[in-house]
């Protein structure tokens, strides 16, 4: 029923980075612009260079005013998640190495006094810094002319670069946390640091489970899998503090921020243990290349990156414009719950699909025939989505734009 | 002091495994690539087949995993062809020229060719 000339001109290669591109790109300006505001708080002094910062941000924009354009015209060079043509990249590196530089001349160097958060930020940004740079490694013959090499050194930089924004979000989440609790107990507490080096670990070694189905050495998976495993600590970690989240929740509940955290919490949990069951070897090879990959970046993404970054969001509002919460605290209620729970069907429908499609694939279904019985779970997903994008909307809405101009 | 040493350790282990990825790891490619294969690679990039398709799982979900498409009973040089000319339902067409078809797949044949035991050592 879609008319013709927008099935060209909207075509799923151009719409699929297109929204990618979009997602992500909240995701980071709402890190890295939480960052520049938090900076100065936490290291006492003023940002070093505004005009860097400014710099930075116009170039952000730039980028992505020749970004959008390229993927409606169709003009694409990169590889997954990075399709536009490469050398838009060089603007990119610019950007973050601006954003590098005024962060490490900002921050104070005792390294022995930081909390959780300076680790995460600066190891976020460094991080981010090495696997882009891995990302683009392609470009070298000796990369690009062997498929081997160059699919598992892009599964590395991306299992890596996610896990590198991870870090510049968590690390938001705990600056918050610290904020709204007023006790620097957690962000400073032994346990807390053994999770993040458990973390790091993790963004280092384990995104070998993207690629147990690579002819590549076995011992990249034997390593990917070994350290997967202790996902499982922080598993147990979870649900050992368990109850004391429940009551922090029950505490902090009329705090919108602090709801969009605890509702991290949740998002996290429930993806742990996706990530886990697909970390298994023998699952991992009939889910992998299904919408249940999908499904874990969605839950990853909207639930949990997108739930810290709104509760920093709100946390900056309530600072900046008190009174702009209580006006729309019941549009935040409702879009909290109702991004909340399309997102949980939203995730399931994903798993649904990815296990529809890895049965359709043992069972040695033609691809046409998978994408038959596919066809009612696509419409609970475009259900859901819906939901989803209702729930960002109410929640959008209350963000006090008319000031924005005066930033 | 001591959680910059844990850093500064996590960080030189990185790079040595960073390192044995890069060459030894990943050594295994059983095929080298022509220049036909290079340039279909580069038109895969440039036409995003990526977007649908996935290699080795790396890709979009709306169309067939093509590492191995050339194993698959029924599936030769000229169907592909012939479907990467034509375009089918959600595939589009391109208009590509003979040339850039056959590049298409040499790449996709130099994958498959490295790949010879994909997905079925389960
Ligand atoms: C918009 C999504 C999309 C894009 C982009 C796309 N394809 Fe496809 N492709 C499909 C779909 C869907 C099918 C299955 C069509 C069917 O079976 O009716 C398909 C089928 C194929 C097949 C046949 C698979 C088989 O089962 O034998 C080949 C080969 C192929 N595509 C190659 C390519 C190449 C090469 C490109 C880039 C130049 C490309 N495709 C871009 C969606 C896409």
């Amino acid at each position: 029923m879609i008319p013709d000339f927008l099935k060209t001109s909207l075509s799923f290669q151009k719409t699929r980075p297109l929204h990618v591109t979009l997602v992500i790109t909240w995701i980071f300006n709402g890190a890295v612009g939480g960052i520049y505001y938090y900076l100065p708080q936490v290291s006492g002094r003023k940002l070093y260079s505004e005009f860097l910062a400014r710099v930075h941000f116009f170039l952000f924009i730039a980028t992505g005013l020749i970004i959008i354009p390229c993927y409606f015209m169709g003009i694409f060079g990169g590889k997954e998640y990075l399709e536009f043509p490469p050398w838009i990249a060089i603007l990119m590196l610019i950007s973050w190495l601006l954003f590098l530089f005024n962060f490490f001349m900002t921050i104070p160097k005792n390294f022995s006094q930081w909390k959780i958060y300076n680790w995460m930020w600066a190891t976020g940004i460094i991080f981010f810094l090495i696997t882009f740079g891995e990302a683009y490694l392609w470009t070298l013959p000796f990369f690009n002319n062997n498929v081997v090499r160059d699919t598992t050194v892009q599964w590395k930089a991306m299992g890596s670069m996610a896990g590198s924004w991870n870090m510049l979000i968590y690390g938001t989440a705990f600056f918050v946390m610290e904020k709204i609790s007023g006790t620097d107990k957690t962000t400073t507490a032994k346990r807390t640091f053994f999770f993040y080096f458990l973390g790091l670990t993790n963004l280092m070694f384990n995104w070998g489970h993207h690629t147990y189905i690579v002819p590549a050495s076995g011992w990249i998976r034997n390593v990917a899998y070994a350290i997967s495993m202790t996902e499982l600590l922080i598993l147990g970690s979870i649900i050992y503090s368990w109850r004391r989240t429940v009551k922090d929740m029950k505490d902090y509940y009329q705090n919108i921020p602090a709801r969009f955290l605890s509702a991290a919490d949740v998002w996290v949990f429930l993806n742990l243990i996706l990530a886990i069951i697909m970390s298994v070897p023998a699952i991992n090879f009939y889910t992998h290349g299904t919408h249940i990959t999908v499904a874990h970046a969605m839950g990853a993404t909207i639930g949990i990156n997108t739930m810290i970054l709104l509760a920093s969001i709100f946390y900056i509002v309530s600072k900046e414009f008190p009174a702009l919460i209580q006006v729309h605290l019941r549009k935040i209620k409702i879009g909290f719950w109702v991004l909340n729970i399309s997102l949980f069907f939203f995730w399931i429908s994903l798993i649904g699909m990815g296990i529809v499609k890895a049965g359709g694939e043992i069972a040695d279904k033609d691809f046409s025939t998978i994408l038959q019985i596919l066809e009612p779970w696509f419409f609970y997903f475009s259900i859901a989505g819906v939901g989803v994008f209702i729930g960002v909307l109410l929640l959008v809405f209350t963000f006090p734009f008319s000031t924005i101009k005066n930033i | 002091m001591q959680k910059t040493t844990i850093f500064l350790v996590l960080f030189i282990a990185f790079s040595f495994y960073s390192f044995w990825v890069y060459t030894d790891g990943t050594n295994t490619a059983s095929t080298t690539m022509s220049e036909k294969a290079i340039h279909g690679k580069v038109l895969y990039q440039k036409y995003n087949c990526t977007a649908c398709h996935q290699i080795y799982g790396l890709g979009g979900y709306l169309g067939a995993e093509l590492t191995d498409i050339l194993s698959k009973p029924g599936r030769n040089p000229e169907f592909l062809k012939a479907m990467i000319q034509s375009g089918a339902r959600q595939m589009p067409q391109y208009g590509l020229t003979d040339d850039e078809c056959d590049d298409l797949i040499a790449f996709i044949q130099y994958v498959n060719d490295c790949s010879p035991n994909y997905k079925k050592s389960r």
